[in-house]
């Protein structure tokens, strides 16, 4: 199986530089794009037509909640954002996001949610 | 949210509190201090003494954060009748943020007039056992009082309140100004502008706005 295609989506870009060496080190996942925020995630989406999208919440320009709308559940979205309400999660899922992780956990549970975002069981 | 040093040289995070909504927010950043850091030291997890010190970086800031969504999940009911008598419930606002320092959240409308002046009134008590700079207890001939001459009101106030002070005390220093209020244990600041003003009974005194209560709450 070839790696899953990533486009990363957050304003801050240490951690967007950091997640996309520690997200291609995970071999089952290959980072092909970073935005700076969600109009620039939508271009990517639209012009590199990515597996998967791993989208922060607090964005300029467009917010990741006006992206996940935008998508309307057409690709697989992972959101990784610092609010970790339970409540956030189940909106963004209703918005078509399938998965919903907090910012600080192991990088293992970020490439977990990726995979299993984009391969469904 | 802001950060300060302590006289000790600890850094204290000193937020205002407003309720959950701004404990999210604070939440938020401290998540966003994390993430990057976790992930740089998964990069580097190499032995290293640096990735040691990342490893023990991230432990820290995610205590923070999981204490802080203990906080947020427990609702953190703030009756408004809140005194210094409910400080063990204040205290439970407290985050131990690493081995010395304290987050304390302060919600300035509804806390912030009670604390004050039960402080002010503790304050008198205990003026007259104020160390002087070589570290002795020395009696001081004129204990500071303090009375509230306005409350906040709404969202932004200040909390303004009238004080006679010890004639040691000068009331342009910052530092002199913690005394007042100095309380074992707790420390109380005004970060604010002073005039002169005169109080009840022709007492010139001093008038303050207190905007942020600062309690340096010391590792128990």
């Amino acid at each position: 199986m070839s790696a899953l295609r990533v486009v990363i989506a957050d304003d801050a870009e240490i951690l967007r530089s950091l997640l996309r060496r520690a997200i291609d080190r995970d071999e089952r996942l290959d980072v092909v794009a970073e935005a700076a925020n969600g109009k620039e995630a939508l271009e990517y989406v639209s012009s590199l037509r990515p597996d998967v999208l791993l989208l922060d919440l607090s964005m300029p320009v467009l917010d990741g909640m006006e992206v996940l709308r935008q998508l309307a559940g057409s690709l697989p979205v992972v959101v990784l954002t610092g609010y970790g309400e339970s409540d956030l999660g189940t909106q963004c899922r209703e918005l078509g996001a399938r998965g919903f992780v907090e910012k600080g956990v192991p990088m293992q549970t970020i490439c977990d949610a990726l995979v299993a975002a984009a391969v469904p069981a | 949210m802001s950060a300060e040093v302590s006289r000790d040289g600890a850094a204290v995070l000193v937020a205002k509190w407003e309720p959950s909504r701004h404990l999210r927010g604070v939440r938020h950043q401290v998540n966003n201090l994390l993430a990057p850091v976790v992930v740089a030291a998964e990069l580097l997890d190499d032995g290293s003494e640096t990735a040691e010190l990342l490893t023990r970086s991230v432990a820290r800031l995610r205590d923070v954060s999981n204490r802080m969504r203990e906080l947020l999940h427990l609702g953190l009911p703030i009756p408004r009748s809140t005194t210094l008598g409910d400080l063990a419930a204040v205290c439970g606002l407290v985050v131990p943020f690493g081995h010395h320092d304290r987050l304390l959240l302060v919600d300035p409308e509804r806390l912030l007039a009670n604390v004050v002046s039960e402080l002010a009134a503790l304050s008198i008590e205990h003026a007259s056992e104020v160390s002087d700079p070589s570290g002795s207890q020395v009696a001081d001939p004129s204990p500071a009082s303090c009375s509230i001459v306005a409350s906040p009101r709404g969202a932004g106030e200040a909390l303004r309140v009238a004080f006679v002070l010890p004639a040691r005390i000068n009331p342009e220093d910052p530092d002199d100004l913690a005394v007042p209020f100095a309380l074992p244990g707790v420390d109380v600041r005004l970060a604010t502008v002073c005039r002169e003003t005169v109080l009840q009974g022709g007492l010139v005194g001093y008038e303050a706005e207190i905007r942020t209560l600062v309690l340096y709450l010391p590792l128990i």
